[in-house]
């Protein structure tokens, strides 16, 4: 069977070290926004679990372009050499490979996604570039809620594991508390990595005064939590709760997937997000059936 | 390093192909041969890391996405370890065309190195088999495959499905595993590697393994030339904490590199 995408490789940017690869539909739509999918932490373009590949392909069997790219320092681009911050040369390189599909593919338009990073990275280029008219973000950094929290201290307390590790003395309170050697170990390890993680560098008041900026351009925006975030996000709502009175404007699809792990790996969970952010592309940007030139 | 597509319309695949340094002598070709599934992203960037060193050693270097995996086309059901070795023995034809060189040396990561191994007995002109951490036991790999995937499920909040359960496909950390691909992983076993082979082999196993003795008695009962090398690095696919995702092996590849001939 033929696949529904032409793939081809791609590179662009400074000494064309940015490496990508782009799916170029069979049956593409006109008037239609080009996808940018952006790394997920440090695995490669492929996605975690191969994520990126289908959604690449499973947009483009709708007719949508794709292009699944790594940031310099990632899988087959460059290194990254310049002295700056990794938030702000993953949007620098984003917006490079909106420059490269405007110039080379005649783009004007993009809906950026990414998973995680990706997420965050996605949003903040959002913010910034107008040419962006769309953004999907898969669990994207946010902050815990009261509520939130005592939903999720709540269900550890009735979870069989965590009992039977309490009993067996082998919960990581009891390491904790006890100094031992692997527990303590890993702490200090987390504890280092966590120094080194680079905050984002903006306040919540500035988020909600972006977003709202972005609205007011008319961007869509797709949301989606899964249940590999659910220590941060577990309740549907909570995007609410954390953005208390702000006007979506129906601009908003907020999807919760709680029994869908954090890269939607498997098989229910994969196919119901394709088939969640194929539909809401259709729906914000249904194009029209291309002429025979633009196949 | 030029990336690319290869091999016919319907069964296309990816490849990263890094050509020689011009700094340095001709040394041959090399073929790596990648891990499967969650084993598959910790390995990227080692790969990587070894094709730029190797090209800088003066090898012609292909990397290569298995069909389902990676870039390559195809679904994540799609293949079995039968499969990943037809795909090795096109990528390997491939580099042969790009380099010009007729024989070879293939490295192969855990159930890359079973890949490898195939190869090497099946085809002519590999002289050289770096064997990285293989998987010597297929029922072993997938049981613990199975294992840690039960350990996620018993602390995780959402509603996980039965495992392992009477589905064909088995979700496993991320990844499908189908029973045609679950069969033909769990049909290696350590009698394969008693069989004799042309090519040098050269084990790299990293100290946690409990398959290093059984293994290298049966490369020698096989008559197989081997040379087995301790790996002093922890190697991210063995880690049960996950701490050191993205970490290069560096001594590791400095001295598989230094080793191939």
């Amino acid at each position: 069977m033929k696949a529904a995408a032409r793939e081809r490789v791609v590179r662009f940017g400074p000494r064309q070290g940015l490496a990508g690869i782009l799916s170029v539909p069979r049956s593409p739509l006109a008037d239609v926004p080009h996808v940018v999918i952006i790394n997920a932490g440090i695995v490669h373009r492929v996605g975690p679990n191969r994520l990126y590949v289908d959604i690449a392909r499973a947009l483009s069997a709708r007719g949508y372009p794709a292009l699944r790219f790594d940031l310099l320092g990632l899988g087959d681009s460059d290194p990254l050499t310049r002295n700056i911050s990794l938030t702000a040369a993953a949007v620098s390189d984003v917006k490079t490979a909106l420059d490269f599909l405007e110039t080379s593919h005649a783009a004007k338009r993009f809906v950026l996604c990414g998973l995680c990073a990706g997420a965050d990275y996605g949003m903040l280029t959002t913010f910034e570039d107008e040419r962006v008219v769309g953004s999907v973000l898969i669990d994207p950094t946010v902050r815990r809620t009261r509520r939130g929290k005592a939903l999720h201290y709540g269900r550890r307390l009735l979870h069989p594991a965590t009992w039977s590790a309490m009993l067996a003395l082998r919960h990581q309170l009891w390491r904790r508390a006890l100094g031992w050697q692997r527990g303590a170990a890993v702490a200090r390890v987390a504890q280092a990595q966590s120094e080194q993680q680079e905050p984002l560098q903006v306040t919540e008041a500035q988020v909600r005064a972006s977003i709202d900026r972005v609205l007011a351009r008319g961007v869509q925006l797709m949301l989606v939590f899964t249940g590999g975030v659910n220590q941060v996000y577990n309740y549907r709502d909570q995007l609410f709760d954390l953005l208390p009175g702000l006007d979506f404007r129906g601009q908003l699809r907020l999807d919760f997937m709680p029994d869908t792990d954090h890269t939607a790996g498997d098989g229910a969970g994969r196919a119901e997000l394709l088939r969640s952010i194929g539909s809401w592309m259709n729906r914000c940007f249904p194009g029209n059936p291309a002429s025979e030139g633009e196949a | 390093m030029n990336l690319l597509f290869f091999g016919n319309s319907n069964r296309q695949l990816f490849g990263a192909y890094h050509p020689p340094s011009s700094s340095a002598a001709a040394r041959g070709a090399a073929l790596l041969c990648p891990p499967w599934g969650p084993e598959y992203f910790s390995c990227h960037r080692i790969l990587r890391g070894l094709a730029a060193r190797l090209s800088d050693a003066g090898f012609h270097v292909l990397r290569f996405d298995y069909y389902g995996t990676g870039d390559s086309a195809g679904e994540r059901e799609d293949g079995t370890l039968d499969t990943w070795c037809e795909d090795a023995a096109l990528a390997m034809e491939e580099l042969r065309d790009m380099s010009g060189c007729t024989r070879m040396t293939v490295v192969g990561v855990r159930l890359g190195a079973v890949v490898g191994w195939r190869l090497a007995r099946a085809y002519e002109g590999v002289d050289q088999l770096v064997m990285w951490d293989p998987v010597a036991d297929g029922s072993t790999y997938v049981r613990e495959l199975l294992e840690t995937q039960q350990k996620v499920d018993r602390w995780s909040l959402s509603k996980a499905p039965p495992r392992p359960s009477e589905e064909r496909v088995l979700d496993l950390l991320g990844y499908p595993l189908t029973a045609s691909m679950r069969s033909s992983i769990e049909a290696v076993t350590n009698e394969e590697f008693r069989r004799p082979s042309k090519a040098a082999v050269m084990l790299f196993q990293s100290s946690s393994s409990p398959d290093a003795a059984a293994l290298a008695r049966a490369f020698e009962a096989g008559g197989t030339r081997l040379h087995v090398e301790s790996v002093p690095d922890q190697t991210v696919w063995l880690e049960s904490d996950g701490l050191g995702v993205g970490a290069l092996p560096h001594a590791t590849l400095v001295r598989m590199v230094e080793l191939i001939p």
